[in-house]
């Protein structure tokens, strides 16, 4: 089966501007307008420790206006233009991005220069952003079945330094405490261009993308970029019993859990984490999934994913998910049908099933890179993280090369890890 | 910034001789093949609304649809309204098993050994989708508009009534719903139109039934009072405001198109008017939206704010001064041009994607739109006028055609939303 994945052949080109901003660009023959990201190492992770939520508080800001732009004119001229913009913040990084017609390209780039340099930080915008950062949160989080389960607090289970434990949606009074002196070393040190990366995908020659992101970023001055480096995750040494992490949630009509386990790390070990992808497809894939037929006779729902946020979201840690909403009194029971299936995928029970795992995959990876602005945003995520813009392709290929072995050798991990957390919810009602 | 010079793709529009219609574009950019298959459905009970949930969760538990996950292919079951929509993905080279599923869905009467597990799923579902908060809202708020809960507006229905449903509902509703007079299949992907046209025909050509609803039958009246609601919530952080107005609906593309762009500049995008103001400026909500949705033959325009509490009267107030404003003096030249770029260019880029090319057409053989609409679009904003969108505002602006919803927790949320409330009504 092909593993090629997109019909036309791919011209990619990159380049590191004097300032350090990575730049890669690529050329899509089906794409009729162009896409465009750039990506800044200010996730979760890299937030203060006494304020939780700050990163995500400051990707508001980056709309706000800069020295040439008005606060809202960012997303008013993109939007008039016929494009879409947006901004995620994740454990790692601040993701922003837009999508748009080819003549908006150049003001898209002119746009996303200004604020790289020239962001307007006032108190004002401040205040506003941080009441609706509280309402997102209140929406998000606390007027909303599962809200935030498990991302908020699976991690506390499973990881002990603060940088990936925490909640990174952050406390209320953590972020009113916030100040604009704050922002302003935040933005000079993390957005930085040496700390970004640039991405553009269109119809048009690599050679001429590379020349107009250079004539809006090359002359940025160069900032320093933050030196400290991260505490590795001291790897795992007691068991996983140890860990549980519990949350009651006033909405959820069923109690539910959350396993969590440490995944490979993708910039060394591409080739296994893709073997966890296709465990994820064969144990919760479609209606078919093996965990999720077991997991009937308790009337229990169950899902996996790679990563808190999807595959390739994180650098290490990164982690295993697996979720299930199950009845009151059932958790054993569902924990028990969990060892009992990682067992058997580990002993090669489920063998005949790789393939089909192995297939959904790729298909739901062709599915995401048909969309440019997926597509964009893992190519710059790929040159940002794991120093790789070829990113879609090595997963592609080392999802289509996954074989039974390495199916085998995830589910024994998954059974078998020390490194195993657990996240329980309860119901703060009479749940079933 | 605007361009309007994209491509219009070519698409085959075939009606088979049981009355299906096939819709057909290629778009070649990834291996992929997607099917949809929507059929309308008679939802005009909370039985009937669980017996089609029940039956199209079997639909999942079919041989071929398990011979489809095995070469790797995607199956999702929606429901849009009255349309119960079947979505298959797969690689090019597993289109016989798609077909395979489209015959056994349409054309095998419903397995009963599958009805306990279907049963469970949708009960499982059902537990789920009416947790959250908005559930009971839009219940309340349909409830307000039409007298009673029509029963496609529920967002899912009773467990009662799904547990109700046995091996006799199950046959009844494959019966009554899965017909193929009045039902759409959509493909799009790495097949040309001949070859679409003919897995159309191998697959579903021999499916029977009885004729098919129209779409213009319409079942549902709003009581056309005035009304204002509020739905207590205990311990929520969030007053969830809704208001909703009938608007023109799409067998008049000149007045949809209007109506499209009167969408987009109240709260359509990011820097639509309510966005711009009750979020960007004043900082009392995360959410602001407003859509146009589809009901039979009826479009209705639905306002949609998760606002802080001790906020719902500023949020109601700006709301209500810009509903004002634009139906006495729509929008300003600027804000049309930008609504008018920003719907082009969606639909540029939707039309780019084989996911966006399939969501699109879809929409518009199941809302009525059609598909001349796909050449028209951009003639017919280019000939809109603020005067033609002020007018749309005028419309709306009556009493008779506004229902308010706020689902919150504490007393001054009630208080402000009825102190405020009489803006519109």
């Amino acid at each position: 089966m092909s593993t090629q994945l997109l019909t036309a052949p791919l011209l990619r080109a990159q380049r590191r501007l004097p300032n350090g901003l990575r730049v890669v660009v690529q050329h899509d023959r089906h794409m009729s307008g162009c896409a465009v990201a750039v990506n800044y190492r200010a996730g979760f992770r890299d937030e203060p420790r006494s304020r939780a939520g700050f990163a995500h508080l400051f990707e508001h800001m980056m709309f706000q206006g800069s020295r040439n732009v008005a606060p809202g004119q960012h997303f008013a001229e993109i939007q008039a233009a016929g494009g879409a913009v947006n901004g995620n913040t994740f454990t790692d990084h601040a993701d922003y991005f837009q999508t748009g017609p080819s003549a908006a390209l150049d003001r898209i780039l002119a746009l996303e220069a200004d604020r790289m340099a020239h962001l307007s930080i006032t108190e004002h915008n401040l205040d506003v952003q941080r009441r609706v950062v509280v309402e997102e949160i209140n929406l998000q989080l606390h007027n909303r079945a599962y809200g935030g389960f498990p991302w908020t607090v699976l991690p506390a289970a499973l990881y002990r330094g603060w940088s990936n434990t925490h909640n990174g949606f952050g406390s209320t009074d953590e972020l009113a405490a916030a100040t604009v002196a704050e922002c302003r070393s935040f933005y000079e040190q993390f957005y930085a261009p040496g700390n970004a990366a640039i991405g553009v995908c269109a119809n048009a020659d690599p050679d001429e993308l590379l020349a107009a992101v250079g004539r809006h970023f090359a002359e940025l001055p160069a900032r320093p970029i933050p030196c400290q480096p991260r505490r590795p995750e001291p790897e795992a040494s007691i068991s996983w019993q140890h860990r549980a992490h519990e949350h009651v949630d006033g909405l959820a009509p069923r109690p539910a859990l959350a396993l969590g386990w440490r995944l490979p790390d993708a910039r060394t070990s591409l080739a296994e984490y893709a073997c966890y992808t296709t465990l994820s497809a064969l144990l919760t894939g479609g209606t078919h999934g093996a965990l999720r037929r077991l997991l009937r006779a308790h009337e229990a729902m169950a899902d996996t994913s790679v990563g808190l946020f999807g595959p390739l979201m994180a650098i290490d840690p990164d982690t295993f998910v697996l979720v299930v909403h199950h009845n009151r009194g059932l958790r054993d029971a569902v924990l028990n049908t969990i060892d009992d299936l990682l067992t058997r995928v580990s002993s090669g029970d489920f063998d005949d099933r790789v393939e089909a795992a192995r297939l959904a995959t790729l298909t739901e990876l062709h599915q995401r890179l048909d969309v440019p602005a997926y597509r964009v945003r893992l190519m710059t995520r790929g040159a940002l993280l794991f120093d790789n813009a070829g990113l879609a392709e090595d997963y592609a290929a080392a999802l289509g090369a996954v074989a039974t072995a390495g199916v085998r050798s995830a589910a024994e991990h998954l059974r078998h890890g020390l490194d195993r957390g657990l996240a329980t919810l309860e119901t703060a009602g009479d749940g079933r | 910034m605007r361009t309007d010079s994209f491509v219009v793709p070519e698409v085959l529009s075939h009606r088979l001789g049981n009355g299906l219609t096939l819709t057909a574009a290629q778009h070649s950019s990834t291996p992929l093949v997607h099917a949809h298959l929507a059929i309308p459905c008679l939802l005009d009970s909370d039985e009937h609304l669980a017996g089609a949930d029940v039956l199209t969760a079997t639909w999942a538990e079919l041989p071929a649809a398990e011979a489809f996950e095995a070469v790797g292919g995607k199956l999702t079951i929606s429901r849009r309204r009255q349309w119960v929509i079947l979505s298959l993905s797969c690689l090019r080279a597993c289109i016989a098993q798609l077909e395979q599923v489209l015959a056994e869905v349409t054309q095998l009467a419903p397995d009963p050994s599958g009805l306990t597990t279907a049963r469970s799923r949708c009960a499982q579902q059902a537990t789920l989708v009416s947790a959250h908060p908005d559930a009971a809202v839009q219940r309340a708020l349909w409830t307000a508009v039409y007298g009673h809960l029509p029963p496609l507006l529920n967002p899912a229905p009773t467990l009662p009534a799904l547990e109700q449903v046995d091996h006799a509902a199950l046959a009844a509703a494959h019966r009554q719903q899965v017909s193929p007079g009045a039902a759409h299949l959509v493909l799009i992907g790495d097949l040309t139109p001949p070859e679409a046209l003919s897995l159309a025909e191998r697959s579903l050509g021999s499916w029977t039934g009885h004729r098919g609803r129209s779409l213009l039958e319409d079942g549902l009246r709003p009581a056309g009072r005035p009304m204002i609601e509020f739905t207590p919530k205990p311990g929520s952080r969030t007053t969830q405001i809704r208001l909703v107005a009938e608007s023109l609906p799409p067998a008049h593309p000149e007045a949809f198109t209007t109506a499209v762009v009167a969408n987009v500049i109240l709260g359509g995008n990011f820097s639509s008017r309510l966005n711009r103001q009750v979020r960007e400026r004043d900082g009392l909500a995360y959410r602001v939206t407003s859509t146009l949705i589809d009901q039979y033959a009826r479009t209705m325009l639905l306002l949609e704010l998760d606002v802080a509490h001790g906020a719902t009267a500023a949020a109601l107030s700006v709301v209500g001064d810009n509903l004002a404003e634009l139906a006495a003096q729509g929008p300003t030249g600027p804000e049309l041009d930008a609504a008018v770029g920003f719907i082009l260019g969606s639909y540029e880029q939707s039309i780019g994607s084989q996911a966006g090319l399939g969501g699109c057409l879809l929409s518009y053989v199941t809302t009525g739109v059609g598909l001349n609409l796909l050449g028209d679009l951009a003639p017919l904003l280019r000939c809109l006028t603020t005067e033609d969108v002020r007018q749309i505002f005028a419309n709306l602006t009556p009493a008779r055609h506004w229902g308010v919803v706020a689902g919150g927790d504490t007393a001054a949320a009630a208080e402000s939303l009825i102190t405020r409330g009489d803006f519109v009504l």
